[in-house]
């Protein structure tokens, strides 16, 4: 008899094993990153340090990470939720340009008292994104076209319109002289989601949204099918789910998120749009819903860490003098590592006796 | 006999492979001499293929040690094999379909650097089909010729490369009768030049074909015996390990109403080309029709089109005399056809869906499973015990991973499933592909069960023995053409292959009598 | 308008045409080689960035153009074995693999250049001095088509002398007729005791030295200094040249003419002063981008594994 170690693999990842990858990960992408600033001069430590405090250093601090993480959650959920039926869409970016316009636009066009004002904004947000979303799910469904093809390409396209819309200062207020728009109408701006916070109603829109994705995909009809549309498209149209409906169901459902995430920050944030405002959200989104293994309640946690270093970035620019685009790079490594660590955790040691 | 002047072309001696937990080999010892047939017998999960895998190469194999003419030999890959001088054929062909016959055969050859060299290669393959009398266009592209020919470029692809002893992994199971015959008679001319044989069966009459006989039960080699001496009986006990009965009863049953009928029905396969050209056929209640033919000849696109997943070109269906020509998948659902596909975790489960998710995978709207919108967990779970219970699933509990489950124990969950939502109307497509015996038996019991209910059922299948066996009336097919109806009981095996093989005319002259009987 | 002025317009905005065309050429047919292994590299985009910051660092930090481009084909490579090692190796979700690798070259190239900015001081930015055109003797005084064709920069004739040098690759050669029953069966090969992983990652090294060289042309040839995302999408056009062009070479060539004629009329569109929103103009490939996919039929050549990961069963 003898006893020794055998690599073998994991019959599957729980929620548990997933939590430790991404907790993997993270720690090995702040190394990583820790080792890059040393290269170019910095002191790490210091500059993680001013991180921390911008992202969590007191409440206030925190509050901004909170806010920061918002327009997250929803580009996170709306790429889980894309993902999740195997329908590669880049377009979170795109979407979220597209919540953000359609809602201004609609603020240029009437005025509501403000609690129906904010109402209109944050549906005209949602029915933007969706459509975005869903012109990218009827190029697939009508004309085949990749949707991962179709997303990247939208997304360049809507930026150049908002340049359009502001260059030629339609959306432009006059004199102004940065490419933004007017500030949106006080009526239409996202109220305190909780009185004596710095917190605007999107960030309760977000948690709402991440419990009702989790109810609907693990407990509803709908959830169900989409769940086995994602995993075996083949078997799912033998029982009867038509792919091009669900192909423009998801898109619409994950552009309409991902232009909540674009209403959030817009209207909960800015309160005016430009272009470097909604920069870099959807690629967030997109890294978040991966290392959250594409399950709702993960992507809030994971999109709060990601608001943490957004928010702390800032922070970190002013106090350690190391530029706020470290943040995204560094979005990014962890992503790298996230998916390097999956190998590893695809197995596991056992122990095993064999008698020879 | 003087081993020593005269060593086996191959010996093996306990070879064991393991993947992780799961033997699949377990100290095989057999020897194959020049110029023989050695038939390797065994069921699905026998062992027959990694053993075969680790022959050529493919895997190393954990223990054992392989002799090639007396000498010891290691393989490390293919490549090692090849050099030795074993070719191999695969079951699942590993062709490049977009390319020529030609392009496939020199692929991988080096002898010539840079340069493709298809001349002197389509000399070289020309002489080798002379000698044995295959008849191979080397111009035409993989995708165009019909499975049978594609196994001659599988096995002139290993002569090329200059193997002596050839590795054949079922290789009738995509053959017409006489197209088996005619494999036969080029193997026996190829052992006569000296070339050796393994031949990897799960199907008797072929295996009786050999020369000996290993049989492989659980990895391990049960017993290896001389053809002659035994009979299929004898080698089907030795299989399965007990005596097996090998024809299902199938009661007489006067057929009922009509429940299925399909009219001049056309449908394109995905290179829309038409791949069902016209099929007609009735099927009543308390009626089994066996669709026979050589796969891809258009199975595959009538079921999908009677599903409702591929639309038709032209042509009806009608189901209880209503037409559901163009309805949806879910409509034919709902009108109470079950479906049990030929590739059970492609077209019939989610891997990733727990068991109990998958007893009602499409079912999820019915109010049994739902109320509204909402999924009822409790019945549900309900649904899953009741269906483990009743078919006999292996599995740890209504909430494992389907895919960890065995092929028999997953065809159980779908026949649970659309023996519970089927009302009128079963098609059964390849129902028994891959399984133990014990398994098929249980789905033949099922379908036969069915019959007795007032189902009309379908049922293709590359195994004649089973169509013959339950089905009532046979229904050849050919190219996506029914080429003619027999009631079972009047069939004449060698006029169907024939008609498998689309030779109407042969047929016809086979007993002289009219071969099409439209019932 | 002049006829020798009309003329004029056309012959410099064919010229930059084919200029244009250079680095979407070299990622395209980079990028054919490849999807042809069964590799889905989303990465040409990321590839091409990190290679054009290469370039760029270090030319100005040496002094000299032929490190840059040195820098910047190895830095290409890099990129695109480290997807090799995900990919072939490890079998990680090539969607998801190629994206990172954008979203990393995108972040680490935008820090990296913003700091570097500091070194060289506010408002200050340096330029490496680019690569002259070369114009072929005799050749290029033919009047009109030479100044067209044959007073381009070297990248420009070597970039369409590799489409050639790809199809005969591909069809006439056994390495070709291996790459291309990679991507349809990669089992066929490896039943006959050949390597598809080294296959794969041979495949993907010329990939990255393709697109380490358009991320050159960039900086070195088009331009004379790197701005963060100057890539502007032409990784990703050229795989949508690569679906248009049915994954053949001239079909491809002919789909990057077509994306650099955008370009090139847009350029010259903004210089004469024609009376549309430039926005539009700079949307157009994009636009194109998607019409073009709605009329695609036939994609009979798409490598049939293409972005499965091969396992032995």
């Amino acid at each position: 008899m003898s006893k020794s170690f055998r690599i073998e693999k994991r019959p599957e990842m729980g929620l548990i094993g997933l939590v430790v990858q991404a907790a993997f990960a993270i720690t090995l992408a702040f190394v990583a990153s820790a080792l890059l600033l040393e290269v170019l001069g910095f002191n790490a430590l210091e500059s993680f340090e001013a991180l921390r405090i911008g992202a969590i250093g007191d409440w206030e601090s925190f509050e901004g990470t909170l806010i920061q993480a918002t327009p997250l959650v929803f580009t996170g959920l709306a790429a889980g939720i894309a993902f999740r039926t195997r329908i590669w869409s880049i377009g979170q970016e795109g979407q979220l340009f597209a919540g953000a316009m359609m809602a201004y636009f609609i603020t240029t066009l009437f005025d509501l008292p403000p609690f129906l004002m904010v109402i209109a904004v944050i549906l005209a947000g949602a029915l933007g994104g969706a459509l975005m979303g869903g012109l990218a799910g009827v190029l697939k469904a009508r004309f085949n076209v990749d949707v991962i093809v179709s997303t990247v390409m939208l997304n360049y396209i809507i930026v150049y319109l908002l340049s359009y819309l502001l260059t030629s200062r339609l959306w432009m207020a006059p004199g102004e002289y940065y490419l933004q728009t007017a500030q949106v109408p006080e009526a239409s701006r996202l109220p305190a989601f909780l009185s004596g916070t710095n917190l605007h109603l999107g960030v309760g829109l977000a948690l709402l949204a991440i419990m009702i994705m989790q109810f609907i995909l693990s407990r509803t009809t709908f959830g169900y099918e989409l769940r086995a549309f994602g995993d075996n498209q083949v078997a799912a149209r033998f029982k009867g789910t038509n792919p091009q409906r669900m192909t423009v169901i998801v898109l619409m459902l994950s552009g309409g998120l991902a232009g909540l995430g674009g209403v959030a920050q817009t209207f909960g944030v800015d309160f005016r749009i430009s272009q470097t405002f909604l920069f870099g959200f959807g690629s967030a989104g997109i890294i978040i819903a991966v290392i959250a293994g594409l399950r709702p309640v993960m992507i809030g946690f994971v999109a709060l860490l990601f608001g943490g270093l957004a928010s702390g970035g800032l922070f970190m620019q002013v106090m350690a003098d190391v530029s706020s685009a470290i943040i995204s790079a560094m979005q990014a490594i962890i992503l790298i590592f996230f998916l390097g660590s999956s190998v590893l955790f695809r197995y596991r040691l056992k122990r095993v006796t064999s008698d020879e | 006999m003087n081993a020593v002047a005269n060593p086996p072309h191959l010996r093996v001696e306990g070879l064991t492979k393991t993947f992780g937990p799961v033997i699949a080999n377990s100290d095989v010892s057999f020897q194959v001499e020049r110029g023989e047939i050695l038939c390797l017998l065994g069921e699905n999960g026998a062992g027959k293929s990694t053993l075969s895998s680790c022959l050529y190469g493919f895997y190393q194999a954990d223990k054992g040690r392989i002799f090639y003419e007396g000498k010891e030999v290691e393989f490390h890959s293919p490549r090692d094999a090849i050099a030795c001088g074993i070719g191999m054929v695969h079951q699942h062909f590993v062709l490049v379909t977009p390319m020529s016959v030609i392009e496939n055969i020199v692929l991988g050859t080096h002898e010539h650097g840079w340069a493709l060299g298809v001349e002197e290669a389509e000399r070289r393959v020309r002489d080798l089909c002379g000698r044995y009398d295959i008849d191979l266009d080397l111009d035409a592209k993989i995708w165009q010729l019909s499975v049978g020919e594609q196994q001659w470029v599988e096995i002139v692809k290993a002569l090329y490369l200059g193997a002596e002893l050839l590795i054949l992994d079922e290789p009738t199971a995509v053959l017409t009768p006489q197209e088996s015959d005619k494999l036969f008679r080029i193997i026996r001319r190829m052992t006569g030049d000296g070339l050796s044989i393994i031949m990897i069966s799960h199907k008797l009459n072929e295996v009786m074909q050999s020369d000996h006989v290993a049989v492989l039960r659980r990895g391990k080699i049960v017993d290896t015996v001389r053809t002659a001496d035994v009979t299929k009986e004898d080698l089907t006990s030795m299989m399965v390990g007990r005596p097996v009965m090998l024809q299902a009863e199938r009661e007489d049953m006067e057929p009922g109403e009509t429940i299925l009928e399909v009219a001049g029905l056309r449908v394109r396969n995905d290179k829309d080309q038409h791949a069902v050209k016209g099929m007609s056929f009735k099927v009543h209640a308390h009626e089994i029709l066996g669709i026979a033919g050589v796969s891809g000849n258009g199975q595959n696109e009538l079921f999908e089109a009677l599903m409702g997943v591929r639309d038709t070109d032209s042509g009806q269906i009608w189901l209880h005399g209503e037409d559901v020509t163009h309805q949806n998948p879910r409509q034919m659902v709902e009108h109470g056809i079950g479906y049990i596909p030929d590739d059970r975790f492609r077209a019939g489960l989610v891997g990733s869906f727990s068991v109990a998710e998958n007893t009602i995978l499409g079912l999820q709207k019915n109010p049994r499973f739902s109320d509204g919108p909402l999924l009822n967990f409790r019945r549900i779970l309900n649904f899953a015990n009741e269906a483990i219970k009743r078919f006999g699933i292996v599995t740890p509990g209504p909430h494992a991973r389907t895919d960890t489950l065995s092929g028999g124990n997953a065809q159980k969950i779908i026949l649970a499933r659309e023996f519970w939502s089927a009302s009128c109307c079963i098609l059964a497509n390849q129902p028994t592909r891959g399984l133990d015996v014990g398994v098929i038996e249980y789905v033949h019991q099922m379908l036969l069960e069915k019959r007795r209910d007032g189902f009309a059922i379908v049922l293709a299948s590359e195994e004649l023995e089973d169509i013959l066996a339950l089905s009532d009336r046979i229904a050849v097919v050919f190219k996506g053409e029914i080429m003619g109806v027999f009631r079972s009981d009047e069939v004449d095996i060698q006029k169907l292959g024939l008609l498998m093989a689309g030779q109407r005319d042969a047929a016809a002259q086979s007993d002289g009598k009219p071969y099409v009987k439209v019932v | 308008m002049s006829d020798l002025f009309q003329q004029t317009i056309l012959v410099s905005m064919f010229a930059a045409m084919l200029r244009i065309a250079a680095p979407l050429m070299l990622a395209s047919i980079g990028e054919l080689v490849v999807q042809r292994s069964g590799i889905w590299f989303l990465g040409v985009e990321g590839s091409m960035l990190m290679s054009a910051f290469a370039a760029y660092t270090a030319a100005l930090s040496s002094g000299s153009m032929y490190v840059g481009l040195l820098a910047a084909v190895l830095t290409g490579i890099a990129v695109h074995l480290s997807m090799a090692i995900a990919a072939v190796t490890f079998k990680i979700n090539q969607f998801v693999t190629g994206l990172g690798i954008n979203l990393l070259a995108s972040g680490l190239t935008l820090f990296l250049y913003r700091e570097s900015l500091k070194s060289y001081g506010s408002g200050n930015i340096p330029t490496v001095d680019p690569f002259e055109t070369v114009a072929i003797p005799g050749l290029s005084r033919i009047p009109v088509l030479g100044e067209i064709l044959f007073d381009q920069h070297l990248f420009t004739y070597f970039a369409f002398l590799m489409v050639f040098v790809a199809w005969y690759f591909l069809y006439r050669t056994r390495y070709g007729l291996e790459l291309r029953s990679l991507g349809e069966n990669p089992k066929a090969l490896d039943t006959k005791g050949l390597s598809v992983s080294r296959r794969q990652y041979a495949a993907l090294a010329f990939g990255g030295f393709m697109a380490g060289l358009a991320g050159a042309v960039l900086v070195l040839a088009l331009t004379d200094r790197f701005v963060p995302g100057m890539t502007g999408g032409r990784g990703w056009l050229a795989i949508v040249i690569i679906i248009a062009g049915n994954w053949k070479p001239v079909p491809i060539m002919l789909a990057v003419l077509v994306f650099a004629f955008l370009e090139a009329f847009q350029l010259q569109a903004q210089g004469v002063g024609l009376q549309i929103p430039y926005q539009l103009l700079l949307a157009l490939p994009y636009i194109v981008a998607i019409i073009a996919m709605m009329g695609i039929r036939v994609r009979s050549e798409q490598p049939a594994h293409l972005g499965v990961p091969y396992h032995r069963e």
